[in-house]
């Protein structure tokens, strides 16, 4: 009887030691987990069973890549730019394929410099500068008025730009800060994706009276680019994306 | 010999363990930079005994450009949309495409309720706990 309580004895000490151990081991880890940011792990990888993405996406099946196998930036997100200039993929514009496959990218054929410092004139001055970018030479037209281009682009068929897309039209904007970078606002990648109404004029207004004045506090908070970029495009904290290098 | 009782508290312990460390990282967070949860009708998810559900965003980008569905089919903030599930039944929102033609048909519950309840709605990366 003694060593059959002896032997319970022991055994409820384990029990405790084993508990006792248990609490001190699960205190940081439990801290950790709680603290762990959601995104970040390299664990959290969605992965699509096989059979439903043959299923999805249309028509176009043999294009669709694993997301794992598309290139990365630095945070370790997928590069979208890259993947477009890869062609990895072929996202489809329409659910209606025919309407799909009659819509054609426009490219960038000019640059208007968006800045403060930039006096309005009546007319257009003449193409000073061209400087590549990506491997294109884009034309900079300098002394513009940013409104008065967009009326004749979208209003006047006379005039030099008015054959020309909006949609090929890129931007520069002047920081207020001398010391940053110029950002460059390429208009090609974003129609390629989104539709004008998408931003135009909710997001970005295009009429004189409505102009808006693009701030990074702003875009921080959420307002203007900040409506997608950090959250399903790349984050605002990657500077140099968008603050090339002073181009003019 | 190896005793057997210290050898079972260990294993205990160890199972223990892994349950612990097991909750966020690998338990239905699968989400991954741009992904959404959605949870703005979170109360009645609850009564049915189903998760949050998480969009995931990245996966459709590969397949579909933003105009395909915004902002015809979804505005672009988060909690502007009406998505339940009698609207998507009826070939509205997800239904559009989800319908057993495009895309899978919404009858298992799990494939979209998959975000571990507790967690505020919007981009998974912004996502804080309640």
């Amino acid at each position: 009887m003694q060593r059959g309580n002896k032997v319970k004895n022991t055994a409820f000490r384990n029990t405790y030691k084993a508990l006792f151990f248990l609490f001190i081991f699960s205190i940081p880890l439990s801290v950790m987990s709680c603290t762990k940011p959601l995104a970040s792990s390299k664990k959290l990888v969605f992965t699509p069973p096989p059979a439903e993405a043959e299923l999805i996406g249309g028509k176009d099946k043999k294009n669709i890549i694993d997301q794992r196998f598309l290139p990365k930036d630095k945070y370790g997100l997928v590069d979208w730019k890259e993947v477009i200039n890869r062609n990895l993929i072929n996202p489809a514009s329409s659910l209606d394929p025919d309407e799909a496959a009659g819509k054609e990218e426009e490219t960038a054929d000019f640059v208007i410099i968006w800045s403060s410092t930039i006096k309005p004139s009546l007319s257009f001055s003449p193409i000073v500068k061209t400087i590549p970018i990506g491997g294109n030479n884009y034309k900079f037209e300098m002394g513009i008025d940013f409104q008065r281009i967009l009326e004749r682009i979208i209003f006047s068929k006379e005039s030099p730009l008015g054959k020309t897309n909006p949609k090929g039209i890129d931007f520069i904007l002047k920081p207020k800060v001398g010391l940053m970078a110029d950002a460059y606002f390429p208009h090609n990648i974003h129609t390629y994706w989104l539709d004008c109404k998408n931003c135009h004029p909710s997001i970005f207004p295009i009429k004189d009276s409505q102009l808006v004045r693009v701030s990074m506090t702003e875009i921080f908070k959420g307002e203007f680019c900040g409506k997608c970029h950090g959250k399903v495009a790349f984050p605002v904290t990657d500077c140099g994306r968008c603050h090339l290098e002073n181009l003019l | 010999m190896i005793d057997m009782k210290k050898l079972s508290h260990l294993l205990i312990l160890l199972f223990i363990l892994l349950f612990l460390t097991d909750n966020s990282a690998t338990a239905a967070t699968t989400g991954q930079y741009g992904d959404v949860i959605l949870n703005k009708n979170a109360a009645s998810m609850r009564e049915v005994g189903v998760k949050d559900v998480l969009f995931p965003h990245t996966f459709h980008r590969i397949r579909f450009k933003c105009k395909v569905c915004h902002n015809d089919i979804f505005v672009m903030k988060a909690g502007a949309n009406e998505i339940n599930m009698n609207v998507i039944m009826e070939g509205e929102m997800c239904g559009k495409c989800h319908n057993g033609i495009i895309a899978w048909e919404p009858i298992e519950c799990e494939k979209c309720h998959s975000m571990r309840p507790g967690y505020t709605g919007g981009v998974v990366q912004n996502a804080k706990r309640k």
